[in-house]
């Protein structure tokens, strides 16, 4: 696949034209903490529709054909894990990826679906009250 | 000898030392008088009796002041005026053009610009690609920040190599090593003129060696294309940048750097699901002394104390900042930062400094109710904004 282009795609459209899963594929991106960029995988079509996002995620890091570079996100994002949460857009992780996934477009026009995860690790700040001090 | 040479001579060259007369004294001729003699010379000066510091020709005794070296080597240091004039006086003959001779990035800045910044940053991506090289770096920064023209035009000027080996070779024909005055007597302007020239020849073999390593420098430079140098120079000139919610500048007092996030307008929610929309606010470090994490602008937050500039994050229990700097140790303390205002704040066991739903307020406790939204409100309902604390 080539560049990405951030062309997001009307729902009611895409429900309407593609039944989505059968015929694109599907990009996971895991970002570990608040970094911009995270770990991609691409899922075949057929392979992810009736997974959830944490098994899709599972699966990602359970690979072991990464790069070097790549071995480093999988570690730091594993590091977020141990005892943190899985997000997508400021929210836990529930229900099958189907439910969060966004159609995007790349420059050559091929179509696929897009997931963004965040694995953090949040951490209360602080003391509780009463007290009154952080 | 030399009549000429004697004439007006109150100073005595003697191995690279300046002897001045030793003033009439008797206990320093008494001294004088018992003391070894090494043994006799003949020179064109006449027989020279010395010991140790003192020198006796033809009867007039003279006395170690200083050596040659060292009225040379702390002329800049004793006399910077006079020595800044020779200075520009000697090179003005051999000016380059271009104001840039390197790029002066020091380590600081150099690590928040290709270590820091690619963490928290995105660009356009190809699929299965993770590595951001400084190449790359520069392209993001060239695509979103215009670039002055001047700095196209010294990034031009920096790779005029031949004006800098033309200079190089001008300095090697004019250049002839200054050698010291002979033994014997020296008038003090011949001392004054000798100085001078030798001070001069320094000034223009380390100018020569320094434009040496600046050739060497811009050679290896030369496969970086002009637009990269261009904002390499921006950035170090300028100490600041800021792109995609990444940012840093420079402290002018310190020349330290502050580095920071955008946090984007983000919503927490009090214990009874009211939900707060907080404002943009920039999570910042400093390169000086321990990495804390603190809110630049002035800002209200139930981890900060109170709603002022510059207030340290209440990030969580043993968070011990790391006083050394380096790029992972900022990023970790900006990653901590950042997470403390976004998830740091539980709102079941309303933690922190202040509360967002107190149900009894005491003095000096800060107030949420303007940053209080509708559970419908349209940019929670559409996820412009996100509810950053929605834990069980």
């Amino acid at each position: 696949m080539g560049e990405i282009e951030t062309q997001v795609l009307d729902r009611e459209r895409i429900d309407r034209i593609l039944p989505m899963e059968q015929l694109v594929p599907l990009v996971l991106e895991i970002l570990p903490g608040q970094a911009g960029e995270g770990l991609l995988d691409v899922f075949e079509p057929g392979t992810y529709g009736h997974k959830s996002i944490r098994e899709l995620v599972d699966s990602t890091l359970a690979r072991e054909n990464w790069s070097i570079e790549e071995r480093q996100l999988v570690e730091e994002i594993g590091r977020q894990l141990f005892g943190g949460k899985l997000l997508v857009k400021g929210r836990e992780v529930r229900g099958s990826v189907m439910e969060h996934a966004v159609l995007e477009e790349t420059e050559e026009g091929e179509k696929y679906l897009y997931v963004a995860v965040r694995a953090v690790k949040p951490q209360e700040g602080g003391a509780s009250f009463p007290g009154g001090r952080a | 000898m030399s009549s000429r040479r004697n004439a007006g001579s109150r100073l005595f060259i003697h191995e690279n030392f300046v002897y001045a007369p030793l003033l009439l004294d008797p206990e320093i001729a008494e001294a004088v008088g018992n003391a070894e003699i090494t043994g006799r010379r003949r020179n064109r000066n006449g027989p020279v009796r010395k010991k140790e510091g003192l020198l006796d020709v033809s009867g007039r005794r003279y006395i170690r002041v200083v050596s040659l070296r060292s009225l040379v080597e702390t002329f800049p240091q004793l006399h910077p005026e006079s020595y800044g004039r020779m200075r520009a006086e000697a090179l003005s003959k051999y000016r380059l053009e271009g104001g840039h001779t390197a790029v002066a990035m020091d380590e600081k800045l150099r690590a928040i610009l290709f270590a820091v910044m690619p963490h928290f940053v995105r660009r356009r991506k190809k699929l299965g690609r993770t590595s951001f090289s400084e190449s790359e770096i520069l392209d993001l920064i060239g695509e979103k920040i215009l670039i002055p023209p001047r700095y196209l035009e010294a990034a031009e000027a920096f790779f005029n190599l031949e004006a800098i080996r033309r200079t190089i070779g001008e300095m090697d024909r004019d250049g002839r090593p200054v050698e010291p005055p002979r033994n014997g007597p020296v008038a003090e302007q011949e001392l004054r003129e000798w100085i001078r020239r030798k001070i001069v020849w320094k000034i223009v073999e380390s100018e020569k060696r320094r434009l040496e390593t600046s050739l060497e420098e811009r050679e290896r430079f030369s496969e970086v294309e002009k637009r990269h140098l261009s904002i390499l120079l921006y950035v170090a000139d300028r100490g600041a940048l800021e792109i995609d919610g990444f940012g840093f500048f420079r402290i002018a007092s310190s020349g330290e750097y502050i580095a920071y996030v955008h946090t984007g307008e983000y919503a927490l929610k009090d214990s009874r699901d009211g939900l707060y929309v907080f404002p943009d606010c920039r999570v910042g470090v400093s390169t000086d002394g321990p990495l804390s994490p603190r809110v630049l602008e002035s800002y209200k937050h139930p981890l900060l104390a109170g709603h002022r500039e510059g207030q340290k994050i209440c990030v969580r229990r043993f968070f011990i900042p790391r006083r050394e700097f380096s790029a992972e140790n900022m990023i970790g303390a900006l990653e901590e930062g950042v997470k403390a205002m976004f998830y740091g704040y539980n709102r079941r066991r309303r933690n922190g400094y202040n509360m967002l739903d107190a149900t009894r307020r005491h003095m000096g406790m800060i107030d949420f109710n303007d940053y209080l939204v509708g559970e419908d409100d349209p940019r929670i309902a559409v996820g412009e904004v996100e509810v950053k604390n929605d834990f069980d």
